[in-house]
């Protein structure tokens, strides 16, 4: 299980629905650090956090999240 | 619809381009102060209980000091994103602004351990050389105390209350756990060479001490702002 990682559609969906990084941040009430750190994969985010994401961005957490193969070690 | 500092216009790029030239400015003037004012310190310490004989320079030097501190200071938070003037409040972000406060919170911190560290070396060397006063171990003992307190305040609680609506951001969190989980086996390994060099050494371990000391508390505090820089990109 170890070998697998977390990617995510964040982006695409947040451009598709016209937001900056800031905005959806303002919006979910985090910092837009969070916000580009989770886009960019270098931070996984709680499951909390994944649900009020996607809630954010009208969708499901199974559409914006996947599992990837291998898993990456930088993580924060 | 707010801006932000990273977004690709014409009045954004020229307030960076500000900010960049103030803080080479603020690092030059802040690392200047700080050695003419740990120098100074070192003096003054060298002198225990016969301060009244410090020669007016090194007084002098002190004030030198302290004023380029405080410009150095002023440069930085000006140059920092997320500073206070209008135009910068306007362009930043409500948050990065309070992640970059409590990174330059703590970068100035650093700057002032290490101005205090020579003080810090100073009084340790005058008391193993068996010339010390009262003064030299209050010194030493204080300084070995306020150093890693002043990183480890504001690695919990940099920047004060204001900030305490962010701490339970997980991000942080994770920036924290992350610190501390580096400082904590550096600060373990640090301590047992230093206990060991003092078995064989103990007179250089004494010279060591502020100095493993400041490794200790430096490398959560570097490890934590490295994670906020990398967050940027």
């Amino acid at each position: 299980m170890n070998d697998r990682g977390l990617g995510n559609h964040l982006r695409a969906f947040r451009t598709e629905r016209g937001l900056t990084q800031a905005e959806l941040a303002q919006k979910v009430g985090v910092s837009r650090k969070t916000v580009n750190t989770v886009e960019n994969s270098v931070f996984i985010p709680s499951t909390l956090l994944a649900l009020v994401l996607a809630e954010a961005l009208e969708t499901n957490v199974e559409s914006l999240f996947f599992l990837t193969s291998p898993f990456r070690s930088d993580k924060i | 619809m707010p801006l932000f500092i990273n977004e690709d216009t014409d009045a954004l790029i020229r307030l960076e381009q500000q900010r960049g030239r103030n803080a080479h400015v603020a690092r030059l003037i802040l690392g200047v102060g700080a050695v003419v004012l740990g120098a100074s310190a070192a003096r003054v310490c060298g002198g225990g209980d016969k301060v009244a004989t410090i020669p007016l320079t090194v007084w002098t030097m002190i004030a030198a000091g302290l004023v380029m501190l405080v410009m150095g200071g002023w440069l930085a938070w000006r140059s920092w994103p997320g500073s206070s003037s209008t135009l910068l409040l306007r362009l930043s972000g409500e948050r990065d602004k309070v992640h970059n406060k409590q990174a330059r919170y703590m970068l100035i911190t650093l700057i002032a351990a290490i101005g205090m560290l020579p003080a810090a070396f100073q009084a340790s060397s005058i008391i193993l050389a068996r010339h010390s006063v009262w003064s030299d171990w209050v010194m030493a003992i204080l300084l070995s105390a306020l150093i890693p307190g002043l990183i480890l305040g504001a690695l919990l609680n940099g920047g004060g209350t204001k900030l305490d609506y962010i701490y339970d951001e997980e991000l942080i969190q994770s920036f924290r756990a992350r610190a501390l989980g580096v400082g904590y086996p550096t600060a373990m390994l640090v301590l047992a060479a230093l206990f060991w060099l003092g078995l064989f050494r103990p007179n250089w371990a004494v010279l060591a001490a502020p100095s493993a000391l400041l490794i200790c508390v430096t490398v959560p505090a570097w490890t934590f702002a490295w994670l906020n820089l990398r967050s940027e990109r």
